[in-house]
């Protein structure tokens, strides 16, 4: 019977000397939308609104809290990909020609998206995924950086400002700005690998 | 001794559920690159399931004899198992192919990045070179030569993971009886399992196999062939923060012929074997069980 039961417990032993810890990194991608009502008049357009970075992080941790994680789980947070979708318009036989620009701390605008001449009957409702520009996801991801070290201005500005063809008095549409914000989380977990 | 073996089999078959809890990283992929990320999971899981259905080649033609036991396996992962060619997915603009990790690979993951800087990134593996799960089985036989086998286990884990519940049957039959100078014993036989975690994974996994063996003293020397395939659903809700799906995956996987060779050994009631089986997934198999 002893024989056995040593048996046994070398095989347990066995067992949990083969445990080990691995630090994992997994990205949590969250997808977030900003409507901007864009009124034009006589042919031009300049609209913007602010959005409070403290917003953000509330969302990101509450999210990040359903997860049984914190913020100092977080390794980075980065700008995945955007869309301009437009999805209303009072005049859609329009060409547009459209600037999206950010503001933050102490820049000045920046352009962040950018459509050039295109008709709004052709591009309702598809989300237009290649606008994006390097200067504008930079300074887009030096916000999430600062929202993740805890030491982000309080506003971020978005501006949209353009023009349309032909001109007439007033056009109203409504543009989505469709974010997916990757937050990467590194996370330790206990692997059984006999054989590793 | 009976405390003993239930320790030691609650041990191994909850690593097992730990091992699966790969929901988080999978919701990454809302079912393009799914199952490539979860492959090498799926054909070692059912590669160590088709693995210990045996012990020799030896059944008797009749008489009663009942045996418990458990197995434990490990699946021995190859370094092209690592990694996947994986394609992002959703706005990020241009579309890129990059070789992400799959679940048992760089826990670091990878990255596409776009010539505007934007950032695409795949989830990190469990940088696993092996996967063992304990499986518990009762046999008994025979009737004109054939025993029947029974795999059985559920248990609710966790909130998070769920109910975790294996079911297998499976009956082998002595080929040898029908020519009785065969200096060697042959059998052939057939296994099925089911297997579930919660409602996110349901796997089947079927087994055809042939043994050869000789019985010398207490020890038992054997191999045998066997055809195998495994199927798993993978189903779960990706939330990408605005909207929701339903993601359903279907994984096959990759083994199918296997060569094995084992050795046993019987101590009156006591029995112990290991063998090794060669096919695109490796496994090492241990076995122990009480009976006649």
């Amino acid at each position: 019977m002893r024989k056995y039961i040593s048996i046994l417990l070398t095989s347990f032993l066995i067992v949990l000397s083969s445990c080990k810890d691995v630090e994992v990194y997994y990205p949590i991608p969250l997808q977030s939308q900003v409507p901007i009502i864009v009124t034009a008049t006589g042919g031009t357009f300049n609209d913007s609104l602010q959005i409070n970075t403290a917003d953000i992080s509330d969302d990101l941790v509450e999210k990040l809290y359903e997860l049984g994680l914190t913020l100092d789980d977080v390794d980075k947070i980065v700008l995945e990909g955007a869309a301009y979708i437009v999805v209303e318009s009072s005049e859609s036989n329009v060409v547009m020609t459209d600037s999206i620009n950010i503001r933050y701390g102490s820049s000045g605008y920046v352009n962040m998206m950018f459509l050039e001449q295109i008709e709004i009957d052709q591009i309702m409702n598809t989300p237009q995924t290649n606008v994006l520009s390097p200067e504008g996801v930079a300074l887009f991801n030096t916000v999430l950086k600062d929202i993740k070290n805890n030491e982000a201005f309080p506003l971020v500005f978005i501006q949209s400002k353009g023009s349309l063809v032909p001109v007439s008095n007033q056009v109203i549409f409504k543009v989505l700005i469709d974010l997916t914000v990757t937050t990467v989380v590194k996370k330790i977990q206990t692997i059984f690998d006999p054989l590793g | 001794m009976i405390n003993g073996i239930r320790t030691l089999l609650a041990v191994l078959c909850f690593l097992a559920a730990a091992q699966a809890q790969v929901d988080e990283l999978i919701s990454r992929y809302a079912g393009e690159n799914g199952d490539g990320f979860i492959e090498p999971l799926i054909t070692g899981f059912g590669a160590n399931l088709n693995s210990g259905l045996y012990r020799s080649a030896k059944i008797p033609v009749i008489g009663l004899h009942m045996t418990i036991g458990i197995n434990a396996m490990a699946a021995r992962f190859s370094d092209d198992q690592r990694k996947f060619t994986a394609t992002t997915t959703g706005y990020f603009y241009p579309v890129q192919e990059v070789e992400a990790p799959t679940v048992i690979g760089d826990p670091k993951g990878a990255s596409a990045i776009s010539p505007e800087g934007t950032e695409y990134v795949f989830p990190g593996g469990y940088d696993m070179r092996s996967f063992m799960i304990g499986v518990p089985s009762f046999t008994i036989g025979s009737i004109f030569g054939t025993e029947a086998t029974l795999r059985y286990f559920k248990a609710r884990l966790n909130e998070e993971i769920g109910e975790l519940s294996l079911f297998g049957i499976g009956a082998r039959h002595s080929v040898s009886q029908y020519f009785p100078t065969l200096p060697i014993d042959i059998a052939a036989g057939i296994f099925y399992h089911k297997f579930k975690i919660s409602e996110i994974v349901t796997s089947n996994v079927y087994c055809l196999h042939a043994e050869v063996g000789k019985s010398l003293a207490i020890m038992d020397v054997y191999g045998g062939l066997a055809y195998e395939a495994n199927k798993a659903k993978v189903e779960y809700t990706f939330d990408s923060g605005v909207e929701t799906a339903d993601v359903s995956i279907d994984v096959t996987g990759k083994n199918k012929f296997r060569l094995t060779a084992g050795v046993g050994f019987n101590f009156t009631l006591f029995h112990i074997n290991l063998d090794y089986n060669i096919g695109n997934q490796n496994v090492l198999n241990a076995g122990v069980s009480l009976g006649l």
